[in-house]
């Protein structure tokens, strides 16, 4: 119930905002030069060929079956751990969220050691249901707990069985937290690199990679990029037709009521085999080849002097790129609570879509900006961190905008009567109370960095390795044994995030 | 067997129990409140005529039919029972129009006209049709709420307190409106709340429930004037108790003696006075049997003031609360009379 009155911008907050919301746009900028120098003829011949026709058929087969997929698979687990009586619900609800521990490329080394002769859009299919499901599984858990069940009562006096009640009382409100998980889904599988190239799957990420290490910088990896670029606009536009512009604002405030839960009855234990199979797929798979390639290995691949290393590099990337990430937010999360306006959605529009693009777009973006305007930040931390803060802003802006909306702005009127400047108080009041939020948010954007591995692979400076480039390294050498340690590593440095990621979409969240 | 017809419903929830064997009978387009403090179990019986929960035993019958209690119950969505919940619990996905067409079949041609006929009977300008809920004020949404609930024209309309969240003059005009619908449609219908004035005005027969159980079911007259009990006649307004005795068919108190009911057994009991049997007067002006007493306190309230009045023949009781017109203007330790009106009610002592 807070007025937010039109006051001026503070340019000390107003200049940031604008300042990181242009260079989030620099890496595509980039792009977009460089397509636009190659000139037309050029552009229709790199565009219009056979490959690119392969490669967009391919995305739109993946994207367009794998989103779906994940979307009723989670749906439907969603219903199972909260709406029916199966038993060890709780326990099922943490199995269903595991995956988010496993990198997506791990889960494709998985079952690629598996299953050797797995390959293509099937093969594709499976693994990344298998990877993602959980991006949809965790927001429509919360938001069918937000759903107060007098709707379903109210359904029921007016005549609906039960499973027409939850389909035209439910599910419709259901629709915005299925578009945003399936909208992830897809991003992430446009996104996806070393997944697709242990299971053999072409896709535009692949290609680009591919173009990068053979071409470097040419025009075609750019144009490819472009393409991909306007897959990624497209899915957003996708989304939001079918998201709809409603937005539901939950009527009245009875007293929440436990849910009566569906007694699945005969059904039980097929659903439970049914579980256990999903379960033993998403989790068991990449768990027991990590376990066999150990075994196998024993002690002589934990060798401390790589392993280390990689370990500490690791670490201070994902720490120092959450810390610069959150500090680049900040302004235009600051704005987006207090100053709600058209300018701030700009502004804070730039940030979000840009973190929406490919890694490999960016890294790309940034490899032609280094080379052609700072040729002496090639190949610098610098601009890897650069990369990761605009990959990893949305998380960010989302985290601190959270934690920013809880603190009263008369918080903020009270310190400026007591004599301090705006930026003053925000620094001292409000992000004093914030910071709780902000270190949870900056904690999800090292987790994301720590198991980054495209634009890791573009952009780090010769002599970086990273867990994750050492593990691709190694298992691109076929050398699975010596892969494992750092897979596992990488496995338990993610755990917190399935923890983190449960609290946040608790109802009452922030 | 026309109307709603409980029998001995008990419901436990781990070791509370809610409701304790409940026996109440509702006749076939009457209207009937069920009111108590929270917590007393009316929102627990609600939901079980409405079948959203079964009880532990008993029996639920509407017109005749068995809804629990032999055989299998009959689920929720097969009894016809309306529901209007506190908050109205409107589809916040679904327009005005769409809201109260809800249990309607889409197929049916006549779908709109039944819709806009029924905005038109709560009193919705057909405006509002494609409006959402969240665009509507409290009292719009109830009335979509009674509208949706009413287009199934249910055999029974269950309504829990659909009043509380609105401002108290849209309140009374709802609850007046409301009555006035489901009068006219003779839908059988039963009210929860926890107001007693609504309860009161809105039903042919309330029903105080206290701890699980029913305290006294009558009409409402009969439940003012004649409570059963302290707990009731505390219930349902202030009430005046006093320590008296009966005996030879007269009762005692120190206001004076009245005539007793003659079934009335003879010993110590309670007398129960509702403020608007008491007069207060200056002495002068006083009638013969009035008591005589001194004004202690003095609480203005605009229209009327509560002034607190000891009595001369009993100091040592607490002191009365009395309900004054302020232009009275009484003084601090003045002398007043107290006359008392009409007959007098004998409660057992609690």
């Amino acid at each position: 119930m807070s007025i937010v009155r039109r006051t001026a911008v503070p340019p000390a907050l107003a200049g940031p905002a604008l300042a990181v919301a242009l260079a989030a746009l620099l890496p595509i900028a980039f792009v977009a030069i460089m397509i636009a120098q190659a000139g037309g003829p050029l552009i229709s011949a790199l565009v219009f060929r056979p490959r690119v026709g392969t490669l967009l058929v391919n995305t739109a087969l993946l994207v367009g079956i794998a989103v779906p997929l994940c979307v009723s698979l989670a749906l439907g687990l969603a219903w199972l751990t909260e709406r029916s009586d199966l038993p060890g619900a709780r326990l099922w609800a943490w199995a269903f969220l595991l995956p988010l521990a496993i990198p997506a490329f791990v889960q494709g080394y998985a079952w690629a050691t598996v299953a050797p002769s797995l390959n293509g859009l099937p093969a594709g299919l499976l693994v990344s249901v298998l990877a993602y499901f959980p991006f949809v599984y965790l927001p429509a858990v919360a938001a069918l707990r937000r759903i107060d069940p007098a709707f379903e009562d109210a359904a029921a006096s007016l005549g609906l069985a039960p499973w027409a009640a939850f389909r035209r009382a439910v599910l419709p409100q259901l629709r915005v937290a299925l578009c945003g998980g399936g909208l992830l889904v897809g991003l992430h599988l446009l996104a996806e690199y070393g997944l697709f190239v242990m299971i053999r799957f072409d896709t535009f990420t692949t290609a680009i990679v591919d173009q990068f290490q053979s071409s470097f910088n040419g025009p075609a990896a750019n144009m490819l990029a472009g393409v991909l670029v306007l897959c990624c606009l497209l899915l957003l536009r996708v989304e939001a037709a079918i998201r709809g512009g409603e937005r539901h604002a939950r009527g009245g405030s009875g007293a929440p009521r436990p849910v009566g839960r569906r007694q699945l009855g005969r059904a039980t234990f097929p659903i439970l085999a049914a579980c256990g199979l999903l379960a033993a797929a998403s989790v068991g798979v990449p768990l027991v080849t990590l376990g066999r390639w150990l075994v196998v290995g024993g002690t002589a691949i934990w060798q401390w002097d790589s392993l280390g290393p990689a370990l500490g590099q690791t670490v201070v990337l994902a720490l120092a790129g959450g810390l610069l990430t959150t500090l680049a937010a900040l302004p235009a999360a600051w704005m987006s609570v207090r100053l709600p306006g058209s300018v701030t959605r700009i502004i804070e529009g730039s940030h979000t879509l840009v973190g929406a693009l490919p890694g490999v777009v960016v890294a790309l973006g940034l490899v032609t900006f280094a080379i052609h305007a700072a040729p002496s930040l090639y190949q610098t931390t610098l601009t890897l961190l650069l990369a990761y803060a605009v990959l990893f802003l949305p998380r960010a802006l989302i985290a601190l905008r959270g934690s920013i909306a809880l603190t009263p702005i008369e918080l903020e009127r009270v310190a400026a009567s007591l004599g301090r400047s705006p930026v003053a108080a925000l620094l001292t009041v409000t992000l004093r109370i914030a910071a709780p939020g902000a270190a949870a948010g900056a904690v999800l954007v090292a987790l994301g960095i720590a198991n980054e591995l495209t634009a890791t692979q573009m952009l780090a400076p010769n002599g970086t390795r990273t867990l994750a480039m050492a593990f691709w390294a190694l298992s691109g050498e076929l050398d699975y044994a010596a892969a494992a340690p750092y897979a596992l590593i990488m496995m338990l440095v993610s755990l917190p995030l399935v923890v983190l990621l449960r609290a946040r979409f608790r109802p009452g969240a922030p | 067997m026309s109307g709603l017809d409980l029998q001995g419903l008990r419901k436990t929830f781990g070791s509370m129990e809610a409701l304790a064997g409940v026996d109440l009978r509702v006749p076939s387009g009457s209207r009937t409140a069920i009111v108590g403090p929270s917590g007393c179990g009316k929102t627990t019986l609600l939901r079980l005529i409405a079948g959203f929960e079964q009880p532990d035993a008993g029996r639920l019958a509407l017109d005749g039919r068995v809804l629990f209690g032999e055989g299998a119950p009959v689920p929720s969505h097969h009894r016809n029972i309306g529901v209007v919940m506190q908050d109205g619990a409107l589809f916040p996905h679904l327009s005005v129009a769409d809201n109260i067409g809800f249990g309607l079949s889409r197929r049916d041609p006549s779908r709109a006209g039944t819709v806009a006929g029924l905005m038109d009977l709560v009193g919705l300008p057909g405006a509002m049709r494609d409006k959402r809920p969240d665009q509507l004020s409290g009292g719009q949404q109830q009335r979509v709420a009674l509208a949706r609930a009413l287009a199934r024209e249910p055999s029974l309309m269950l309504l829990d307190e659909p009043f509380s969240a609105l401002d108290t003059g849209l309140r009374a005009a709802t609850r007046e409106a409301v009555a006035a619908l489901l009068a006219a449609k003779a839908i059988t219908t039963v009210l929860v709340t926890h107001d007693q004035a609504e309860a009161l005005s809105f039903a042919d027969q309330v029903a105080v429930m206290h701890d699980g159980r029913f305290r006294q079911i009558g009409a409402p007259r009969d439940l003012y004037l004649r409570p059963k009990d302290a707990m009731v006649a505390a219930f349902l307004g202030d009430a005046i108790l006093l320590p008296a005795t009966v005996a030879q068919g007269k009762v005692d108190c120190a206001l004076g003696c009245f005539a007793a009911d003659l079934s009335t057994d003879p010993g110590p009991c309670q007398l129960m006075l509702r403020p608007e049997q008491l007069h207060v007067s200056t002495i002068a002006e006083a009638p013969a049997a009035a008591s005589t007493g001194e004004v202690v306190g003095i609480s203005f309230g605009g229209a009327s003031c509560t002034i607190q009045v000891r009595l001369a023949s009993a100091p040592d009781l607490p002191p009365l609360r009395l309900s004054v017109p302020s232009r009275a203007e009484h003084q601090i330790g003045e002398a007043v009379a107290v006359a008392v009106d009409g007959p007098v009610h004998i409660l057992p002592i609690s």
